[in-house]
């Protein structure tokens, strides 16, 4: 600054000379004028021109709230094409907790010129995508599964070449990207992909729920647009179509013949569905469906009308009462052998005597890392347990921190005097020191070890799960679980998701994770409920051929409104009688299967592989195993997903069309467009707010969350969260210019005054 | 007339003066990139000689050929040659939030021009290239509640100016672009 300071002056010094020597009006003039147009320059060209100068016009689409469909002229990479027809055709096959679908997508070219589409779509973060291919005029390409980097380099190929390709990317556990690329003129290319997933209920209602996005409208670019136009939060128009609650009563009378309309995106689906159990009620929160009834347990819905692809459809129904679990049976027999899957469906919960009683007993971490926040959830998490306790059931808490402590040798009656006694407790306990586990483990499971009784063992664990001795503690479980069920709560901003998950499984439980107090009590609350009432347990399964590899192993319990999937591998496959043996409302019970009865199902032996590549991803959250490095992950998601042909994170689908006819296209193709080919087309993928969720399921701007009370409470230290105060930006310095600019025009209009003055006087 | 000579003589110089102070700016702006260009090649050398300036990666948008020096910390000295990494946060080279501030009457006007899905890459200087993807923009208060580092499961980088770009003057209000990272 100072140097500068010294040039200005003199610079100033020097002009300053100048003027006296010559001391002439003319020369003010002609000295003043050009710096004033130099200047006037420099307000003329845009504002942001500094930050632009290798700036290239691109004609691009609005920011659009819904929309993920991009088409791009292959021939000039700087423009791009409105958004042609997409046509969705959803065919989904619903047998039990199990669905199959088949997504279709018509893309059109309706302009001149060859073109790239790019769709982006999510999907169930649970699904495994199991087929695609591409349809051109009238024959199929099967897709097919290559390493990532492979595929793309495929693709880029195919592109370069002018043939027709499509590529599957995924981009995010529930987010994928297809890619068609030259699409011809006038053609239609037809995408066809098949997923599977499978659904859990929610308060014994289940949901299917098939995201749709439409194609954007075209709007080009234009910088007059106020941005805090766009800013509005699409968010809350999609809340509004959330809470329409449009929910159509369907009878088969109201069937309509489908109107054609002319919509812009149109979609049509159709659910064959095979609930397994006797069918409540069918009914869609954002469609108008048709529901034609086949039997008791088989009906097909349809959607009324053709409609607009410019909301999710959600699909809904629940089971009439019955009163044994029902169990569905699937398999696949490909040539690494023979994959069953078997889903085992509770009654509803009305359906079921009154609740067993419970021998529970809550381990609670009082470690200084719980301290702060996590000690105030788990607290509340504790009380609520306790609160819901019944009067048979006995209960004991056990605090541990480098030192493990009963809060009663044996376990008490869930006594109104016993409970409130415990609360005073639990109200006074405060975290500090080490964290010794593995004491207050041996110590809880031998407490439940040495009951008697007919009432059903449960342990509660409630952490966040800083641990350095998880095999230790993975062993002693296995050794020492015995009837007993453990279950973990997972407290505080980062718990090890890794452990918990683990020790679940190993102890027969589950899991469920706290982050937010405001929302933990619905979250404890379900997670509670579904303890309090198991409804088949101690599951044992007996296949006809031994050697089978059952997973989950050990298997679960049944739940109450929640249906497990067991899935089974043989070399061999199976034949004869199956049996699976429980408990079901106290008494033992055998529920015995013919092997031969299994629906033959194409996607199971992809279920099992999904499965296992999603416990290696699980492997990934394991932050001490040295054993399951990242590259032995990768390399083993790879394998797997090749094998058996599976999307994962490692592996992609692409689709080439390798047939002489697209010759014709290909010189077509090369004699139209330079050979600098639009690179880094993927920059231009457009993805919709609701399913990009970095840190908290969409912003991470708290502003954003106005509208959801619950959220708000995420503002605060205690959450996780820091405050910022943003510095104060903007150098002012165009303010100064005008200023300047302002007295120097004034200096000019003087001069030529003085000018015209002279020439007046001449004359 | 000596003296409306004298007066347009001043006029002109203070005009000129005051202009060039203003010009000042944007060309610091320009420069300050061109020369921290050098030392960011260089490695993150001291940018020359009598400043404490260091470079610590590049922003690249090349849909705007847009190119910019991040520097190591906001300070207002350093903010008139580039935009600077906010006091406290990481670079975006792990998991967490790196929060970029810059002026909004030079650097960082490109921002309005930030679009969802809009690819950025961020060149550390070891040359690695950290690709990032536009996931939100917004205009906020002048303070802001972020999630802390282990909340974010990516990286994550916030680009911060003040609000309503095109204006000046004092105001609360900041713009924001979230990007996550696309790796």
């Amino acid at each position: 600054m100072d140097t500068s300071k010294t040039f200005l002056g003199q610079f100033l010094n020097l002009r300053f000379v100048y003027f006296n020597k010559l001391n002439s009006v003319q020369t003010l003039f002609y000295i003043s004028s050009p710096l004033l147009l130099v200047f006037l320059l420099t307000l003329i060209l845009p504002t942001n021109s500094f930050a632009q100068l290798k700036t290239k016009p691109v004609v691009t689409l609005d920011n659009i709230s819904v929309g993920t469909l991009l088409f791009k002229n292959v021939e000039n990479s700087e423009e791009n094409i409105p958004a042609p027809l997409l046509y969705t055709r959803y065919d989904i096959d619903l047998s039990g907790p199990v669905v199959n679908t088949t997504l279709t997508q018509y893309f059109q070219n309706k302009t001149k010129k060859f073109l790239e589409g790019i769709y982006a779509f999510p999907l169930p973060e649970q699904s495994a995508i199991h087929g695609f291919r591409m349809r051109v005029g009238k024959r199929f390409i099967e897709g097919k599964i290559q390493e990532k980097t492979k595929a793309k380099k495929i693709f880029e190929t195919a592109r370069t070449r002018g043939r027709k390709a499509a590529l599957l990317i995924q981009k995010r556990p529930n987010l994928f990207t297809n890619a068609v690329t030259n699409i011809g003129p006038g053609e239609t290319i037809v995408i066809q992909l098949k997923f599977q997933e499978i659904i859990k209920p929610v308060n014994e209602i289940f949901t299917l729920r098939l995201p749709l996005v439409a194609a954007p409208r075209y709007e080009p670019y234009s910088n007059n647009q106020k941005i805090s136009s766009q800013n509005n939060p699409e968010i809350f128009d999609k809340e509004k179509i959330k809470n329409k609650n449009v929910l159509t009563k369907i009878t088969d009378q109201n069937l309509t013949a489908p109107r054609t309309l002319n919509l812009h995106n149109p979609v049509n689906i159709t659910v064959k569905l095979n609930a397994g159990f006797p069918l409540g009620n069918i009914y869609s929160a954002s469609h108008k469906i048709v529901v034609k009834r086949e039997n008791m347990t088989k009906a097909v819905i349809r959607l009324a009308t053709v409609d607009s692809a410019d909301r999710d459809f959600l699909l809904s129904w629940n089971s009439n009462n019955f009163k044994n679990p029902k169990l569905f049976l699937f398999k696949e027999t490909i040539k690494d052998g023979v994959f069953h899957a078997a889903t085992i469906t509770p009654p509803r919960r009305s359906a079921l005597k009154s609740p067993m009683s419970r021998n529970i007993i809550f381990i609670q971490d009082i470690s200084g890392s719980m301290d702060g926040h996590s000690i105030k959830q788990a607290k509340k998490a504790l009380k609520f347990a306790l609160e819901r306790l019944k009067p048979n059931d006995r209960f004991n808490i056990i605090f541990f921190n480098d030192q493990a402590r009963a809060l009663s040798p044996t376990l008490m009656k869930a006594s109104r005097h016993n409970l409130n006694h415990t609360l005073k407790i639990l109200n006074s306990m405060k975290a500090s020191g080490g964290t010794e586990m593995l004491a207050a483990l041996s110590l809880g499971l031998g407490m439940a070890e040495a009951i008697d009784d007919k009432r059903v063992k449960q342990i509660v664990f409630l952490t966040d799960g800083a641990v350095s001795n998880e095999r230790e503690l993975y062993s002693t479980i296995q050794k020492n679980l015995g009837n007993s069920r453990l279950f973990t709560i997972g407290i505080g901003s980062a718990p090890n998701d890794y452990f918990m998950k683990t020790a679940a499984r190993i102890g027969r439980g589950s899991f469920v994770f706290i982050s937010n107090l405001e929302t933990a009590g619905e979250t404890i609350k379900q997670f509670l409920k579904k303890i309090e009432s198991p409804v088949l347990t101690n599951l044992k399964l007996n296949l006809p051929d031994q050697k089978s590899l059952v997973t989950p192993s050990p298997l679960p319990d049944l739940y109450a409104g929640e249906p497990i999937i067991i899935t089974f591998k043989s070399d061999k496959g199976q034949s004869g009688i199956a049996e699976l043996e429980g408990v079901f409302n106290s008494e033992k019970i055998k529920i015995t299967f013919k092997t031969s009865d299994a629906v033959e199902r194409v996607g199971i032996a992809k279920l099992w592989a999904g499965r296992y590549i999603r416990d290696l991803e699980l492997k990934r959250t394991n932050p001490w195993s040295k054993r399951f490095s990242k590259n032995w992950i990768n390399e083993e998601i790879l394998r797997t997903g090749l094998k058996f042909q599976v999307m994962s994170s490692q592996t992609s689908f692409v689709a080439v069309d390798k047939d002489h006819s697209s010759r014709f296209h290909q010189f077509l193709f090369k004699k139209n467009i330079p050979n600098n080919l639009p690179a880094g087309w993927n920059r231009e993928i457009w993805f919709p707010e609701t399913i990009l969720g970095p840190s908290f399921g969409g912003s991470i701007f708290p502003e954003l969350n106005r509208k959801n009370k619950k959220l708000k409470i995420l503002e605060g230290e205690d959450n996780g969260f820091i405050k910022v105060s943003l510095p104060q930006t903007g150098l002012d310095w165009r303010q100064t210019l005008y200023l300047g600019v302002l007295i120097l025009t004034l200096a000019t209009v003087l001069s030529g005054l003085l000018i015209i003055k002279k020439i007046c006087r001449q004359q | 007339m000596p003296a409306t000579i004298i007066l347009i003589k001043t006029f002109l110089c203070v005009g000129a003066f005051i202009s060039i102070l203003g010009l000042l700016h944007p060309a610091k702006a320009l420069l300050g990139q061109m020369l921290l260009e050098n030392a960011f090649k260089a490695g993150g050398e001291q940018s020359w000689p009598g400043t404490d300036l260091r470079p610590i990666g590049k922003l690249q948008f090349s849909r705007l050929g847009i190119q910019k020096i991040i520097l190591s910390n906001a300070s207002g000295q350093a903010m008139a040659w580039g935009p600077a990494i906010f006091g406290g946060t990481k670079l975006p080279d792990s998991k967490g939030i790196t929060i970029i501030v810059g002026h909004r009457d030079s650097h960082m006007t490109f921002l309005k021009d930030l679009k969802k899905g809009d690819l950025l890459e961020f060149i550390t200087l070891e040359s690695k290239k950290l690709r990032f993807i536009v996931n939100d923009r917004r205009v906020v208060g002048k303070t802001l509640w972020l999630p802390i580092v282990t909340k974010t499961l990516q990286p994550e980088i916030i680009l911060v100016t003040c609000w309503p770009i095109e204006e000046e003057g004092p105001t609360d209000k900041r713009f924001l672009v979230h990007l996550v990272s696309d790796n």
